[in-house]
């Protein structure tokens, strides 16, 4: 692998926020004379919403990286934050408890997810779409059909500020960066990102290794639910197997996290890549544009950079094989003169 | 000491391709009766059969088509998605021109258009078919959602009636499946797609495209996709933006209901989607029936399907992956 | 072995629950009703209580409720479920026009009573003998009650703006969208251009129908009115931040959950000092009791009007068009022998005191508008449409109907 020095490295990381910023400034400017950032609120905004994006990209990478896709993470998240939520209501418990107990029913449900996965055995998508059914149906029947509604609820200003959500975001981001660097964990997640067949030859126990990926993916997504309610004041207990469109909508993060994190690490690419992302998004709202279009122009960008890192390698292949000929030319003409 | 193990002949038996074929009917047929019984023969009255085979119908020729997806080893999640997108675009065409010749021949084209386009981002641009179809999934939905606005596009009740009381949807599925079932168990396409998702590294080795089948097989998903939007739109009369919203994954519900791997392979078959589709309307139907909470059967089709998926597999050693 | 036989351990266990759910009273000669539902949260959980408690008992019905549905397909794939489990009545709540011309043909054609939730009347299907029309808000009198919320605040002399989040407004003039949230929108528009005599760059129409988020043109420099359509509250909270906190608007409305916005809006207020009223379409419901009596940064309660519906007195009243169908007297029910619309009209809650007294409705089963003894009384034979008309209006006054429940 080619190295590169760490001050490239971190120009290279910064480059995708400030190139989107920059851009977004332009558009906004010319369209409708407005900057994308004016305002203290507008950095709260962005930073909450990259936060959430980010926490979610870290659920999906601890399985999806793996070529598990849980399509249940979406009705995880809705069960780990409403559960969660209900029980520090009735509690009369703050806005940090709050979280903690939807950490911990995220992680429970997580588990119990990844015990499926090893008990059954069924192939992870067919899993999800089984899990994501039942799970819904809990959040529904405990709430009794209403969700959880913050709205009016004292005690949970503190999961709205700006650095209670910038303080959770980056203790996830260092707890992820050292479990997928100094842990077994890490270790376990990189040899089965090879190949599941050769680490289970070499005596990784995959079936703890997916219990564990399942239930910290379930604990961080129900991280995001509790950051998101808590400014929407309300998350419905949604049936029919529609839960996981939050979660699928932060695949971009992940996928270009990952080619951020190339030259640091996936934890910053992730972040970096929420940032880029929101920013981006943000800028899309200025110009007055509709959902729809947004989630269209989000999706076309999304497209252009999988072929992009579906084709890049041919870029650095030809001009090898450019290289090579030259080579070889040169070669040839050395023998002929000679 | 004996060095060979007896073979267990349990297990011998769920290996066999017989099983695997059969499996999916039997557990239908076994639904079928036991909600017979509990619900004192309501269920198999004539009308309840046929709104059964009514509700089935979308599910089970969307699916049919993405069989052949799933054969060569690759999950499709945007078969909803482009259906729904091509019911909006039928429809709109129908308004436009009022020529209903035109609007199935567009809703096929136009079917056939969106999936080829997601199997080209793969084949051509070399992009993963799940990454793709997961994209697509939203890009079209949101796509119908900027198209509409929020409102429905509807075609006359009269005609979606003539259509019904002719026996439009039953037709349609009929020779879209009789022709499913040549391509798929009589020709080489379907062959060649087996051979993919059972050893995709053997299958390109022994001169069999990968791309050029991948292709053919999302051409004929996306011709499902439209002969399906046909019939949602003969049914409901109308399209909106929350039409059909879970068909994604209720085609992928339907095709591992009905004994599909989601690794392809040989022991695909082109009729998983009818059966699984018809599976999940029997146990809604019957659990309606006898008046269980709508919540209820939410959960109860959660633990079914995933009873059902793993009593009709078998066990792998290590964790279900391609590799194995 | 032991694997399958847990399976099916499972799987019986499964059908048993299933089977435990089963009354099993199959020659019981009770009429069911279906109900397609689009409702979720507290609101629906109160009428689901309200069905349960009070019209199943009075009536003696039984109901079989859906899942959240959304669409015709989803309508007609669970009425066909209802047509098979014995369903003879049916109520649906799926509002565009097409989802109630196909459900009302496929009642017509199985004989099953049909009467809608809607705000908009549905002529094409008017007259099938089996469709007994539409009971829902009143689109005239939520647009009026906006106008009146709005035409109060606007009346000081002084120059306001308002941001509307619009819902699902568009295309709800034309039986698709909810006609509810566009006339919403449309008495604001109008109560603006009264107030200031304000000339708009196109017909109020087209500006609701306008699916693209954006201000209104006016004639107006120090009046301005953002129009945000959408039905995903946690993306216009995002992309109204901004607009917020332009210092330029003074109104916040919300055809429907005005809760979400109420951090965005509290953010503003702390940043700029400057308070932001908030108007919404509410529920009688812990959430509006929540909004009236919690106060915002700048000392204001977060919601200072609500245009208030009640889902049960709607519901109840379907149930008795139902009832007076199933005992033969459908025609009671029709104007020249076609279905028709019953407006239940919203409340203009200006306060926290109003509300006070009207958050006690639907907390016991005599609290309900349409209580049993109400529901009892208008099933009476020599009742029509008319009479039910009647009530709907008079309860519309606030103070009539809270001495009516006797909580004046």
């Amino acid at each position: 692998m080619k190295k590169h020095s760490k001050i490239l490295d971190i120009l290279f990381t910064v480059a995708f926020p400030v190139a989107v910023w920059l851009l977004m400034e332009v558009l906004c400017l010319i369209f409708k004379q407005k900057h994308v950032i004016s305002t203290m609120l507008d950095v709260k905004t962005i930073i909450r919403n990259a936060g959430i994006a980010a926490v979610t990209a870290f659920a999906l990478s601890f399985n999806l990286k793996e070529g598990r896709f849980d399509l249940s993470l979406g009705a995880q998240r809705m069960a780990g934050t409403i559960i969660g939520g209900l029980i520090a209501m009735a509690l009369g418990l703050s806005g940090l408890w709050l979280l903690l107990f939807a950490i911990a029913f995220g992680f429970l449900f997580g588990f119990l997810t990844g015990m499926a996965f090893i008990g059954l055995r069924v192939p992870p998508m067919v899993l999800g779409v089984g899990m994501a059914l039942i799970w819904e149906v809990v959040p529904y029947l405990v709430s009794g059909g209403k969700g959880l509604n913050l709205f009016g609820v004292e005690g949970m200003t503190v999961l709205t500020e700006s650095w209670f959500q910038i303080l959770v975001v980056v203790v996830m981001a260092v707890l992820v960066f050292l479990l997928m660097n100094y842990t077994r964990l890490g270790y376990e997640t990189k040899a089965v990102q090879g190949s599941q067949l050769i680490a289970r030859n070499s005596g990784i126990n995959i079936f703890r290794h997916a219990v564990e990926c399942y239930a910290l993916a379930g604990g961080l997504v129900a991280i995001a639910g509790v950051l998101d309610v808590s400014y929407t004041t309300q998350m419905a207990a949604n049936l029919g197997n529609t839960s996981n469109g939050v979660v699928t909508a932060n695949m971009f993060v992940m996928i270009l996290g990952g080619y951020i994190g190339e030259r640091t690490d996936s934890s910053v690419g992730i972040i970096t890549a929420a940032f880029t992302l929101q920013i981006f998004k943000y800028g899309l709202s200025l110009l007055e544009l509709s959902d729809p279009l947004i989630s269209v122009i989000n999706m076309l960008v999304f497209i252009g950079f999988l072929v992009f890192q579906a084709n890049r390698h041919k870029v650095a292949l030809a001009k090898a094989r450019k290289a090579r000929i030259a080579l070889a030319q040169k070669f040839k003409a050395e023998r002929a003169a000679a | 000491m004996k060095n060979k193990k007896k073979a267990n002949p349990i297990k011998k038996i769920l290996e066999s391709r017989l099983f695997s074929q059969l499996m999916p009917v039997g557990l239908l047929l076994i639904l079928v009766g036991v909600f017979a019984i509990a619900t004192n023969g309501r269920l198999v009255t004539g009308t309840s059969l046929k709104i059964i085979v009514n509700q089935a119908l979308v599910v089970a020729i969307v699916s049919t088509g993405g069989a052949f997806i799933f054969a060569s080893g690759n999950v499709s999640l945007s078969l909803g998605a482009t259906t729904v997108l091509t019911a909006t675009l039928s429809v709109m065409i129908y308004n436009a021109t009022g020529s209903l010749v035109l609007m199935m021949v567009s809703a096929v084209l136009i079917g056939v258009v969106l999936m080829a386009t997601s199997a080209l981002l793969s084949t051509a641009l070399g992009v993963r078919v799940m990454y793709v179809t997961i994209v697509m999934m939203t890009m079209f939905s949101a796509l119908q959602q900027a198209i509409l606005g929020g409102s429905t596009v509807a075609i006359p009740t009269a005609l979606s009636q003539s259509l019904e009381k002719g026996g439009f949807m039953y037709i349609a599925f009929g020779v879209f499946f009789l022709i499913c079932v040549v391509l798929f168990h009589f020709t080489d396409i379907g062959r060649s797609l087996r051979f993919i998702g059972t050893n995709n590294l053997c299958a390109e080795q022994t001169g069999i495209s990968k791309k050029k089948y991948l292709l053919i097989a999302f051409i004929i998903a996306g011709v499902g996709c439209g002969i399906g939007a046909l019939v949602a739109v003969v049914r409901g009369g109308s399209v909106g933006t929350n039409t059909l919203t879970s068909l994604n994954m209720d085609c992928m519900l339907a095709l591992v209901l009905g004994g599909m791997s989601i690794f392809g392979g040989s022991k695909s078959y082109v009729y998983s989607g009818v059966i699984g589709a018809l599976t999940v309307i029997v146990l809604n139907q019957g659990l309606t029936m006898l008046q269980v909470d709508s919540t209820i059967i939410q959960a109860i089709r959660g633990v079914a399907f995933l009873a059902l998926v793993t009593l009709s597999q078998v066990r792998p050693k290590g964790l279900p992956a391609p590799e194995g | 072995m032991k694997k399958i036989l847990a399976i099916v351990l499972a799987l019986v266990m499964v059908l048993g629950l299933a089977a435990c759910n089963n009354n099993g009273d199959n020659t019981n000669k009770k009429h069911k009703i279906g109900i397609a539902t689009v409702h979720t949260g507290e609101n629906w959980e109160i009428v689901k209580t309200y069905l349960d408690t009070v019209v199943a008992p009075t009536y003696g019905w039984e109901f079989v409720v859906s899942e959240t549905l959304s669409d015709a397909n989803g309508l007609i794939a669970f009425m066909e479920q209802c047509y098979a489990a014995g369903c003879d009545g049916f109520i649906n709540m799926v509002t565009s026009s097409d989802a109630i011309i196909q459900g009302a043909t496929k009642a017509q054609e199985w004989g099953m009573w049909f009467v809608t939730e809607n705000s908009a009347y549905v002529e094409d299907v008017a007259g099938l003998s089996y469709n007994l029309g539409h009971c829902g808000a009143g689109p005239e009198a939520v647009g009026s009650a906006y106008k009146k919320a709005f035409e109060e605040y606007l009346s000081d002399g002084q120059p306001h703006s308002v941001i509307l989040f619009e819902g699902a407004a568009v295309g709800g003039d034309k039986g698709q969208g909810a006609a509810s949230h566009f006339y919403s929108a449309v008495g604001v528009l109008e109560a603006f251009q009264e107030v200031y005599g304000l000339t708009y760059e196109a017909p109020i129409a087209d500006l609701v129908n306008n699916q693209n988020p954006g201000e209104v043109k006016t004639n107006n420099p120090d009046v301005h009115i953002y129009l945000y359509p959408g039905r995903n509250p946690a993306d216009a909270v995002t992309a109204l931040s901004p607009v917020l906190q332009s210092g330029t608007y003074d109104i916040f409305a919300a055809v429907f959950s005005f809760a979400a916005f109420t951090n965005a809006i509290d953010e503003v207020e702390k940043a700029s000092g400057k308070d932001i009223k908030i108007v919404g379409t509410a529920q009688i419901e812990k959430q509006t009791k929540t909004g009236f009596e919690t106060k915002d940064s700048t000392g204001d309660t977060v919601l200072n009007s609500a245009i208030l519906n009640d889902l049960s007195i709607a519901v109840g009243t379907k149930c008795i068009m139902l009832r007076h169908a199933f005992e033969g007297r459908a025609d009671a029910m029709k104007e020249n022998g076609k279905g028709v619309f019953l407006g239940v009209r919203s409340w203009a809650v200006n306060g926290a005191d109003i509300y006070a007294k009207m958050e006690k409705l639907n907390t016991t089963p005599e609290l309900y508008i349409l209580s049993a003894d109400q529901l009892e009384k208008f099933a009476k034979e020599g009742t029509t449409w008319k009479d039910l008309d009647n009530f709907l209006e008079e309860v519309s006054d606030i103070n009539k109907l809270l001495s009516l429940k006797g909580l004046n």
